[in-house]
């Protein structure tokens, strides 16, 4: 009986010619898990990929163009709108390249206000990444569970600058606002009960079976690979390698915080949920010392010529009102000159590389985005994978799209 | 009165649109079409501490051919515009969109050779929600507006704007209409 | 630093020009654009492992228009190099680098796109940001913010 149905098999597979061409399946660019517009287009055999083509651009908004036609002050909203799920990490790094070009420094206390407000940052992105990336792979519950503390980050933003996304809390030379008592009660109590959720988190997710069989050995990425590729942040050190600008070259005196630069071994999806969730228990540390020790002081610089002067002497004195219009008609003079300034964003290397003509705006503003050189290797990581590994090998790259396409 | 005297209490007269709308009402399913920062203030308002399911309309569908309400959330750029329109033209009748931020509702602060200067332009937007980007309770209150406006509005009304705007989306002239404001920028 | 620089001018002799930095940093003008590769390959070879960003700038009034900017990144010892490389005329072509550096595939793409430099031995030189068959290169200082053409990709 067997074999009769065996041959009636064989002569329908002789009749039909059973196609076995690539299947070409189209990801994007609204797809939930492109979290933002990336169109991918993936060539299968079966269920596996045999390569892929990325598309981007879907959200590329002018901000270089933009920026050239705008003041050096009026270009802080649009760092906001990089990387939104970091906001706060963007304005940093931009006023600090402006305020390198221009050769000033902010006071001591906004520096250390610029540290917390990074380390806040930068905590809510790997929240962002992690509970998003477990989402792509089916594990909602550790969504639901973490996204509670990012509200908390959230209300500490909202308390404060004003916002809770688009932050616009730095100026050049300083910081637009001081904390509170209130805020830094608020920041306490965030860190006291921040470490129990990540607790919670690896509870849900680090040894869960699923997640680990779903993250381990996908997208595995040689070191170097990935430098050839020009990886940074998160994504380069589960690689292996311990590269950190913060640890390497210290900006907003980084040097006095002690901390430790997690690294994985593999450069998997696995490695990068571990390396981030680690950043994160890091950031808390980081952020327990800075909040002890805030020196006192002005949080912007003093010079008129770079900061708004105090309302008061606005409406009080003539120096204050002429300085306060200029600042505002005209914005401030830089020299000219080009500079190159790099920080350690939540994703990777975020860099300003602004070229001054020696007017108040920019000749040409350039973004050096964490994702754009990290996007670019997913055609040749996910060759070999499953499809549904290409999901969580994006979720693990962090691919935020406003920063890509800029 | 008719029936209702002979039968007494047990039933109640209505219309049937407005019955079906009722129904209709709160059993939304959103579509959530994000591409910016919005999309990143509408997981706050779907995640636990905001929690949109309180309104009825958290069946998030990220098909098109299976949901009703379209959420537009975040910078809409002249690449994307097609997919919009494509995405639009799925979704099965009857659908509500709303737009949600600025850049949606207008172009935002992103008035660039690149970005798409509002999608009233492409689509009938039913309710826009300001902000940049809006706080997640703006954003509810949008999914609010269009459950007044999904109660109220019979179908047949709805189709005769929905035709109304698709007309005079053809006498515009993009010519004129489209008008770079360069001059006025620098 | 010294030493790359050295290196440098051992190999390319007068091509190379050593341009001091307004904040501290080294920039190196590279004045012959058929070598970039080379430059490029020895810079690699000699520690600058990462090619951290690639980009250009456009100068109408000038004679060389447009100046693409290397910008490196030696890991041990820790160093930042930029390279810069002036460009002659209204439609340059230069040497690709994506042999290389992986990383330059897409970033020579994204310059091709914003300001219309061409790259020779290229894999795939397509537009990366705007659609296929857009004109205009929107990133040259001639190029209205507003865009010249209100068409959508369709």
């Amino acid at each position: 009986m067997r074999g009769i149905i065996y041959t009636a098999m064989t002569d329908i597979k002789k009749e039909i010619d059973i196609k076995t061409d690539r299947m070409i399946v189209n990801m994007g660019p609204s797809h939930p898990v492109t979290h933002g517009t990336l169109h991918i287009v993936l060539e299968l055999e079966g269920e596996t990929i045999e390569a892929s083509h990325t598309n981007i651009g879907y959200l590329h908004r002018g901000v270089e163009k933009l920026g050239e036609y705008r003041t050096y002050q009026k270009f802080i909203p649009f760092t906001d709108r990089l990387n939104y799920t970091s906001s706060i990490n963007n304005n940093v790094g931009y006023t600090l390249a402006v305020e390198k070009l221009l050769g000033i420094q902010s006071p001591p206390r906004a520096q250390v206000l610029e540290v917390i407000a990074c380390e806040l940052g930068r905590i809510a992105d790997h929240i962002v990444c992690v509970g998003i990336n477990a989402v792509d792979i089916g594990a909602f519950t550790a969504f639901l569970y973490i996204f509670k503390y990012r509200e908390l980050i959230y209300d500490i933003f909202s308390r404060m600058c004003g916002a809770r996304l688009t932050t616009s809390y730095t100026r050049i030379g300083g910081v637009s606002r001081d904390l509170d008592d209130e805020t830094i009660r608020m920041i306490r109590d965030f860190l006291t009960r921040f470490p129990s959720a990540i607790d919670e988190l690896e509870a849900l997710l680090t040894k869960n079976r699923i997640f680990y069989d779903r993250t381990r050995g996908i997208g595995e990425f040689s070191l170097e690979n990935a430098i050839q590729y020009g990886y940074t942040g998160p994504c380069l050190r589960a690689a292996g390698l311990e590269w950190d600008l913060r640890k390497k070259m210290p900006y907003l005196g980084y040097e006095n915080y002690e901390f430790e630069v997690p690294t994985g071994t593999r450069g998997d999806v696995y490695d990068r949920y571990l390396v981030r969730v680690e950043e994160m228990r890091q950031s808390v540390r980081i952020l327990e010392q800075a909040i002890e020790n805030i020196p006192e002081g002005p949080v912007i610089i003093q010079d008129h010529k770079i900061a708004l002067p105090q309302k008061e002497d606005v409406y009080n004195t003539i120096e204050g009102l002429v300085s306060h219009m200029k600042l505002v008609m005209e914005g401030v003079q830089a020299p000219a000159g080009e500079i190159y300034c790099a920080t350690e964003a939540a994703n990777g290397e975020l860099g300003f590389y602004i070229v001054s003509d020696g007017g108040t705006k920019p000749y040409r503003i350039r973004v050096r985005p964490p994702c754009f050189p990290i996007f670019s290797s997913f055609d040749e990581q996910v060759q070999g994978h499953m499809v549904a590994d290409a999901v969580s090998i994006l979720g693990s790259l962090n691919i935020i799209a406003g920063e890509l396409d800029r | 009165m008719g029936i209702e005297t002979a039968l007494g209490n047990t039933i109640l007269t209505t219309q049937l649109s407005k019955l079906v709308n009722w129904a209709r009402k709160y059993s939304l399913w959103p579509m959530p079409f994000g591409t910016a920062c919005c999309a990143i203030e509408f997981m706050s308002m779907q995640a636990s501490h905001f929690d949109l399911s309180r309104f009825g309309a958290e069946a998030m569908r990220f098909s098109p051919r299976q949901s009703d309400m379209m959420m537009v959330m975040g910078t809409v750029t002249r690449k994307m515009v097609p997919v919009l329109r494509k995405i639009y033209a799925q979704m099965a009748e009857p659908k509500w969109v709303i737009a949600v931020g600025a850049c949606t509702c207008s172009g935002g602060f992103f008035r660039s050779y690149a970005v798409q200067q509002g999608i009233d332009r492409i689509l009938p937007v039913d309710v826009y929600v300001n902000g940049c980007p809006p706080r997640p309770e703006n954003m509810i209150r949008g999914v609010m507006e269009i459950q007044k406006l999904v109660e109220q509005e019979s179908l047949i009304d709805r189709k005769k704007r929905i035709t109304a705007f698709y007309e005079e989306l053809e006498k515009m002239n993009y010519e004129t209409d489209y008008r770079p404001a360069d001059k006025i920028l620098r | 630093m010294k030493q790359t620089i050295g290196l440098l001018t051992k190999y390319f002799g007068d091509s190379v020009a050593v341009e001091p930095g307004l904040r501290g940093e080294t920039f190196i003008k590279l004045k012959d654009e058929s070598r970039i590769r080379e430059a490029m390959e020895l810079l690699r070879d000699n520690g600058f492992s990462m090619l951290i960003d690639l980009t250009a700038v456009h100068y109408p009034k000038r004679e060389h228009e447009f100046e693409l900017i290397y910008n490196m990144l030696a890991m041990e010892p820790l160093l930042r190099l930029i390279v810069k490389l002036p460009l002659k005329g209204e439609k340059p072509e230069v040497e690709s680098v994506s042999s290389v550096f992986k990383t330059a595939n897409w970033y020579e793409r994204e310059v091709y796109d914003m300001f219309g430099v061409r790259f020779k031995n290229h894999p795939n030189l397509k537009r990366i940001l705007m659609w296929e068959n857009y004109e205009g290169h929107p990133l040259r200082k001639e190029f209205p913010l507003e865009g010249d053409n209100l068409h959508c990709y369709d």
